[in-house]
């Protein structure tokens, strides 16, 4: 009974939590920022590019704090959250600029 | 008039014993598929308990490719554990339900009004698996969006979802689906 009591506890607020829509982060696509035309970029990704549309709530970030769409320039490395189209298309709900632009770094899918 | 009535009160005492005996020699089991007269009586009740006003509500999205796209992230995460990323309901888990979920693509589930699929995810269907999930209407409705997806689910949808729960689709599935 005791063992319950303490499964219920655990499971209701992982249950609650899950369904709220700000935590459905995904996996992100990491890459390099290869060109940026208006609101859409080309990643450079190690399985190939991939282009990312930004919409009106697309959220820019860098170590937790708010940046800008100027931010994104080409070489910076990225971490894309948002929903792949079948098109191939990543339509980014946020980016998080990691740690300034350099070149060369690893990039996934 | 008096010996009817008490004909049908034995006979009813008769079947409760019988069902009774039954029950005590075979007991109950969540694997056992419901028949089809129970099933039809529970999807009846569950049709009488909800609101006329709930079944009347449309769906205010539009199946943009975005919204649909986002409807299925959402389904990946949090329903294809049991219904499965097609919809088939093919899961381990389902198999153990009672009563399971149905396949989510065939005309029972794809002809509820929109209102009707939006009720089932916000507040579940008492006595079966299905939890009410509550959460924000707009994301019920993006989901609400790709359960009328789910019949022409592509190959490269199901990868998609693949990437988001690591989930093999049944391979049973091929391209469009929708049973009568």
């Amino acid at each position: 009974m005791k063992l319950l009591g303490v499964a219920i506890m655990v499971l209701v607020p992982i249950v609650a939590l899950g369904h709220e829509a700000r935590l459905h982060r995904g996996k992100p696509t990491e890459g390099e920022v290869a060109s940026v035309q208006g609101d859409h970029l080309s990643l450079k990704t190690a399985a190939g590019s991939v282009p990312v549309t930004l919409t009106d709530e697309t959220k820019v970030e860098r170590e937790s704090q708010q940046a800008t769409r100027a931010d994104l320039a080409p070489g910076t490395h990225v971490a894309v959250f948002g929903t792949k189209l079948p098109t191939g298309e990543l339509v980014a709900r946020e980016i998080v600029i990691e740690g300034g632009a350099h070149h060369g770094s690893k990039a996934t899918p | 008039m008096m010996r009817a009535l008490g004909l049908v009160v034995l006979f009813l005492i008769a079947c409760a014993g019988v069902l009774l005996v039954y029950v005590r020699q075979h007991g109950f089991s969540a694997r056992a598929k419901p028949s089809a007269v129970e099933t039809f009586l529970a999807r009846k009740v569950r049709s009488l308990a909800t609101p006329a006003g709930v079944k009347a509500m449309r769906n205010p999205l539009s199946p943009t490719p975005l919204n649909v796209a986002e409807g299925r992230d959402h389904f990946a995460d949090h329903c294809a554990i049991c219904h499965a990323n097609d919809g088939s309901g093919k899961t381990m888990i389902n198999e153990g339900l009672y009563p399971p979920a149905p396949d989510l693509r065939d005309r029972d589930t794809q002809q509820l009004s929109d209102g009707e699929l939006l009720s089932i995810i916000k507040n579940g269907i008492r006595f079966t698996g299905m939890p009410g999930w509550g959460g924000e209407d707009n994301e019920n409705w993006k989901l609400v969006l790709f359960v009328r997806h789910l019949p022409e689910l592509s190959d490269k949808e199901l990868e998609l979802m693949k990437e988001v729960n690591g989930l093999d689709t049944p391979a049973a599935h091929h391209g469009t689906h929708q049973k009568e």
